[in-house]
C-alpha cells in the first residue's frame, strides 16, 4: 500500500515536472502590440495611449496549446486564444479572451454563454502565414470582433514580434 | 518601466545635444533578444534573454541621432547605443557612443570606441514606417574590451508622437 502511494506520488511529481519542462521548452515571440482602431460600439474603452507589451505563441506542433497572444497594458493582462486547437492566426476563426483586470478574471464568451454565443471572430494577417521554429520575426495585423463580449465592438490590432528561443533545459 | 525607458531617452538626448533644447524623437518600442555574448561580457552580468527596448531612427534632420535603448528586466541596466554620425537607422557598420545607467553605480557610465554591425529593415525609415527589425552585434558592449553582444529586435512605432 505504502509502495503504491509512493509510486503514485512519484508519477505525479514526474508528470507535473514534465509538464513544466514542456511549457518552458516552447518558443515564443516577444514584442509590442497596439489597438489602432475600434468601432463605435466599443465606446472608446480600448484605445491604446501607447504600445502594449505583448508575446505571441503560435501552435508549432501538436505538443503546443492553441495559438494565442498576450498583451499587458494599464494594469491588465489579456490572453487571446484561438478557439480551435489547430493552426495559427492567419485568416479567420473564433477566439476566446481571458482577462485579468481590476483584481478579477473574466473569460469571454463565458462558459455560460459559450453555447449560445454567436462567437467572437478574429480576422488576422499573420506574416509569415505559417510560423515555424526558425521564424525570426512575425507581424500580426487584423481585427477581433465582439471584443470583450461587447456585441458590435470590433478592435483593430497590429503587432510585431521577435523570436525568443526556449531556455536550454538539462 | 516605460517611464524609465522614456527617462533614459530624454537623458541620452540631453547628453547628445549640448544646446539644451529637447529634440523631438520618433520612437519605436518592442523587444530585444540577446542571441550570443562573448565570455568577456560576463562581467556585466544581467544582459541576457528577452529585454524591453526602444529603437530611435533619425528620420528628420531635427531628430536626435539614431539609437537603440535596452533595459534589463531586473532594472539593473538601461543601456543606450547611439550612432556617432547622422545615419538614419544604423543599418550597416559604424561607431557608437554607449551610455549605461546602472543603479548600483548611481551615475551613468559613458564610453566610446565601440562598433556596431547591424542589418536593419527597412534600411531607411520614414515617417510612414510602422515597424523596424534589427539583427546584429556591437563590440565593446558595456565598455568591456572583447565583449561582443549579438541580438535581434522587433519594434513597433509608438502612437501619437509629438
Amino acid at each position: 500500500m505504502t509502495r503504491t502511494l509512493l509510486i503514485a506520488a512519484a508519477l505525479t511529481v514526474l508528470a507535473s515536472s514534465t509538464q513544466a519542462v514542456q511549457i518552458l521548452d516552447r518558443f515564443r515571440w516577444d514584442g509590442s502590440m497596439r489597438v489602432t482602431n475600434q468601432s463605435e460600439d466599443c465606446g472608446g474603452l480600448f484605445f491604446s495611449p501607447d504600445n502594449d507589451r505583448a508575446s505571441f505563441y503560435p501552435k508549432l506542433d501538436n505538443d503546443y496549446p492553441s495559438s494565442s497572444f498576450t498583451r499587458m497594458r494599464n494594469g491588465e493582462a489579456e490572453l487571446i486564444q484561438k478557439d480551435s486547437n489547430t493552426g495559427q492566426f492567419n485568416g479567420t476563426g473564433n477566439y476566446i479572451s481571458f482577462t485579468i483586470a481590476g483584481g478579477g478574471f473574466t473569460k469571454a464568451p463565458s462558459d455560460y454563454d459559450e453555447y449560445e454565443s454567436s462567437g467572437q471572430t478574429y480576422n488576422f494577417t499573420q506574416t509569415p502565414a505559417t510560423v515555424a521554429a526558425d521564424t525570426v520575426f512575425v507581424t500580426l495585423t487584423g481585427t477581433l470582433d465582439n471584443y470583450r463580449d461587447i456585441e458590435g465592438c470590433t478592435i483593430t490590432l497590429t503587432g510585431t514580434f521577435v523570436r525568443v528561443d526556449p531556455p536550454q533545459i538539462n | 518601466m516605460r517611464f524609465m525607458l522614456a527617462g533614459a531617452v530624454a537623458a541620452a538626448t540631453a547628453l547628445g545635444f549640448a544646446t539644451g533644447a529637447r529634440a523631438e524623437a520618433r520612437l519605436y518600442d518592442g523587444s530585444i533578444v540577446i542571441t550570443s555574448a562573448t565570455p568577456k561580457c560576463n562581467a556585466i552580468g544581467d544582459i541576457k534573454g528577452s529585454l524591453r527596448g526602444i529603437f530611435r531612427p533619425r528620420i528628420l534632420g531635427s531628430d536626435p541621432k539614431s539609437a537603440i535603448i535596452l533595459q534589463t528586466d531586473d532594472l539593473s541596466h538601461i543601456v543606450l547605443l547611439r550612432a556617432t554620425t547622422n545615419v538614419n537607422t544604423m543599418n550597416g557598420t559604424g561607431s557608437y557612443l554607449g551610455i549605461d545607467f546602472d543603479p548600483t553605480i548611481g551615475e551613468s557610465t559613458q564610453w566610446s570606441g565601440g562598433k556596431y554591425d547591424f542589418s536593419i529593415a527597412p534600411a531607411v525609415a520614414t515617417v510612414a514606417t510602422t515597424e523596424i527589425r534589427v539583427t546584429g552585434q556591437v563590440t565593446k558592449f558595456g565598455n568591456i574590451a572583447g565583449c561582443v553582444l549579438s541580438f535581434r529586435g522587433a519594434f513597433l512605432k509608438r502612437p501619437e508622437q509629438k
